[in-house]
């Protein structure tokens, strides 16, 4: 291995066995819990029951890949397994800050772990030179019972750090903690703020030879997360070796040497960061299977729905919007034979890149089309002002026929928000201060 | 200023069924074992009311209750010593085990949000427990030292053999913890059977002294250490409170590792402490003291050192799939 590379990985693969993913009951758990709280509908609880038995809809991807995969009689892949990430071979140089990149389920976060030894490969093998450490696991180990002192060497040791040099980085971890006068107090009494900001003051301190950095931006106040971002850029530009997941292009395209983008466990793309970013976002907003022909959807499929489309004020379809313009989203369905009395109900939710949800509609909030459907159509919710931030935002689709579930994609289409000067003053808020752009006005009086 | 210097480079591959312990790595990482181990000290202190008061109090109150019941009611044997005394250096490393192997039998499960997110010698955890037990040991062991000085019961020079016999006591617990801590990934059922496991067990390892087995049954006897905890026992008993060794004496035993025949009846003189008049006290032992139990212990060292290989295997197989199970 030449000295000049810090990672080296060889044909890394890595087959799960199907229901057995790390983070399947979490993610179940967050799908379950979002949903009652976004349709706010009965048809939720009937789907948690359905839900309950089969996968959650983010692993469905890999479910899909997995299917696949049995087609063509692949020996490697038996039956109820899937590969995570298949073949992956990828050499980075010391010094070098490398983006990866791809939707959710796309592998990143296998291969992180693998990387960090928390999980073993399938198949191939990675030789990495150095220590690694992830800030991708803030305050790992940390236990309330201790004090703030306490829990910087506790912790500090389990991300790998010898006692001398916890010693001789506690006074800088302890500044760049803001916790000084809480030293001596149990975690337990911390607010949320000040023991994120303990944790991530510990990883940011750990100078590793390889750091891996995954998206920790949403953690703390706002004050604190530009810190956190300088000090990764801090990190990033030292002249270390970097990996860097994000969601954020922008931070991707700012930090990066060179981008990977990953997609059902593959790698699809490499190389210079602004074409393989522009090929992700392309993937992103075009996705690669037609809506009709997808088959990762839940409910009784007596309503289908086709296709959906966004369409800016003079009726044009788009995938990039503007901010503070009139949207319309144009949901294509096809049904069986429905009573006109049925009672019809359709929900759309928008999601941040982050899977935050931003906002919910419905047909039930307005109280409109409550029946009386075609059989084929288009159903059309139009949004007089879009008060988003300029980002890419994802949509999830549910169409309930008398409160059962009919038809519902998660993630069924995408559309980016372009900038405008939605307060006339040419400023928008930094993006880390939330999804929305809310219209307000000022006085004294 | 990585390249000036030189750097270990990690090997990432799939895993094979058996790996070598890396012991170097667990060297590398003593700090973080330390670290573990302050922090089981700090937290058990802090979380509870009466602190330590725990380690004394369980194997204190099974102490009475065993002498109540075994001693009073059903009149068993307790080898010539005092029955509080005989029970209580039982129960006390009794409690130390069972404490052990309960936590080192969870040890995986409960520090599953560690074990998915960073890498470190997975054996740590089931380590730091085996030793951060030991500081309840030695606490209990205060209180036993002056129950037995009350007792008039002196601890006999053999007292140094007893580490040998707390390393057994650890192996047979690691041993067993580490099977049940990798079944426990799979079935959680494992939590609720160690529990009835060593209670069944305790029973069978601190009530019945060896001389208590007929001697006709000859080598037969010896099936009883094959319960390696009862043999353990045994000697913590004949070791702390049986017999009274010269360091000579003591050399020659550790040196040919033989059981020596060094019953004496016994006469040990203890200066009574309540009166400040130094008396002689006659502590008289059984008819035939008890010899030396090496035999019986060496009689459980299959099962515990059987049990740690397999033990340390099993867990070997499922750490590395412990992040893609739990």
């Amino acid at each position: 291995m030449g000295n000049d590379i810090a990672i080296r990985i060889e044909g890394l693969g890595k087959r799960y066995r199907l229901g057995q993913t790390v983070d399947l009951k979490r993610t179940f758990r967050e799908t379950l819990m979002d949903l009652p709280r976004f349709f706010g509908h009965k048809a939720a609880r009937a789907l948690k029951d359905a839900a309950r038995r089969t996968l959650s809809a983010a692993r469905v991807q890999e479910l899909q890949s997995a299917v696949r995969d049995h087609r063509t009689a692949d020996p490697e892949t038996p039956p109820g397994t899937f590969w995570a990430l298949r073949d992956i071979n990828l050499e980075v140089e010391h010094g070098e800050v490398v983006g990866i990149i791809g939707r959710n389920g796309a592998g990143k976060s296998t291969l992180l772990k693998i990387l960090s030894r928390v999980t073993d490969p399938t198949t191939g093998h990675a030789e990495i030179r150095g220590r690694v450490a992830s800030l991708l696991e803030v305050g790992t180990g940390f236990n309330p019972e201790l004090t703030g002192r306490e829990n910087i060497y506790l912790n500090g040791s389990i991300m790998g750090m010898k006692k001398a040099e916890i010693d001789s980085r506690f006074d800088e971890i302890v500044a760049f903690a803001e916790v000084e006068k809480f030293l001596d107090t149990p975690v337990k009494r911390y607010s949320s703020g000040m023991s994120v900001r303990l944790a991530f003051a510990v990883a940011a301190h750990l100078e590793p030879e390889i750091q891996i950095i995954d998206e920790v931006l949403a953690v703390g106040d706002a004050a604190f997360q530009k810190k956190c971002l300088g000090k990764m850029q801090d990190v990033a530009k030292g002249g270390r070796t970097v990996l860097f997941v994000s969601h954020n292009m922008a931070m991707i395209e700012n930090i990066c040497d060179r981008c990977v983008l990953l997609r059902e466990g593959r790698v699809v793309k490499e190389g210079n960061v602004s074409d393989v970013v522009s090929h992700y976002l392309k993937q992103m907003s075009g996705s690669s299977v037609p809506l009709d022909q997808r088959t990762d959807r839940k409910g009784n499929g007596r309503v289908r729905i086709l296709d959906i489309q966004f369409q800016d004020e003079s009726g044009q379809t788009q995938t990039v919007l503007r901010s503070g313009r009139p949207m319309t989203v144009q949901v294509r369905y096809d049904s069986e034979a429905i009573s006109p009395q049925a009672k019809m109900h359709i929900a759309i939710g928008v999601y941040s890149v982050r899977e935050n949800p931003v906002f919910a509609v419905t047909n039930d909030l307005t109280g409109q089309i409550g029946s009386h459907w075609p059989r084929q159509g288009h159903v059309q919710c139009h949004l007089p002002n879009l008060l988003l931030m300029p980002g890419t935002y994802s949509v999830n689709v549910l169409v309930s026929v008398n409160d059962v579930l009919a038809d519902w994609i998660m993630g069924a289409a995408r559309f980016d928000v372009e900038g405008a000067d939605f307060y006339g003053t040419g400023q928008l808020p930094p993006s880390t201060h939330g999804d929305l752009l809310m219209p307000h006005s000022w006085k004294i009086e | 200023m990585a390249d000036s210097r030189s750097v270990p480079t990690i090997h990432i591959r799939p895993s094979r069924g058996w790996m070598a312990l890396n012991l170097r790595e667990m060297w590398e990482y003593r700090e973080l074992l330390y670290f573990f181990v302050w922090r089981n000290m700090k937290v058990r202190y802090r979380q509870t009311l009466l602190g330590f008061t725990w380690a004394i109090l369980n194997p204190v109150v099974n102490t009475v209750a065993f002498t109540v019941i075994f001693d009073r009611l059903a009149k068993l044997s307790s080898d010539g010593l005092p029955s509080p005394v005989f029970y209580m250096i039982g129960l006390s490393l009794w409690r130390y085990f069972a404490a052990t192997l309960t936590s080192v039998s969870s040890s995986l499960v409960g520090s599953a949000n560690l074990l998915t997110k960073i890498y470190f010698p997975r054996l740590l955890i089931p380590l730091n427990t085996c030793i951060s037990g030991l500081a309840e040991y030695f606490i209990a062991l205060v209180i036993l030292v002056a129950l037995m000085l009350w007792f008039h019961v002196v601890p006999a020079a053999s007292v140094v053999l007893l580490p040998v016999l707390l390393l057994l006591t650890m192996a047979t617990a690691l041993g067993v913890g580490l099977f049940f801590a990798a079944l426990n990934v799979r079935y959680r059922d494992v939590g609720q059977l160690v529990p009835f496991l060593t209670s069944i067990w305790m029973y069978a390892s601190v009530i019945i002294p060896f001389s208590q087995i007929p001697e006709r049954w000859g080598i037969w006897r010896y099936l009883y250490g094959l319960n390696p905890m009862a043999g353990i026992i045994e000697g913590c008993r004949w070791c702390l409170a049986h017999h009274v060794m010269t360091v000579e004496k003591l050399t020659k035993t550790v040196l040919s590792g033989l059981p020596a025949r060094l019953a004496e009846s016994q006469r040990i003189i203890v200066e009574r402490l309540m009166d400040g008049t130094p008396q002689i006290i006659l502590h008289e032992t059984t008819k035939t003291p008890p010899d030396a139990p090496w035999l019986l212990i060496a009689a459980g060292l299959p099962f515990t050192i059987g049990m740690l290989v397999f033990g340390l295997y099993y867990f070997k197989r499922v750490e590395k799939m412990f992040a893609d199970i739990v």
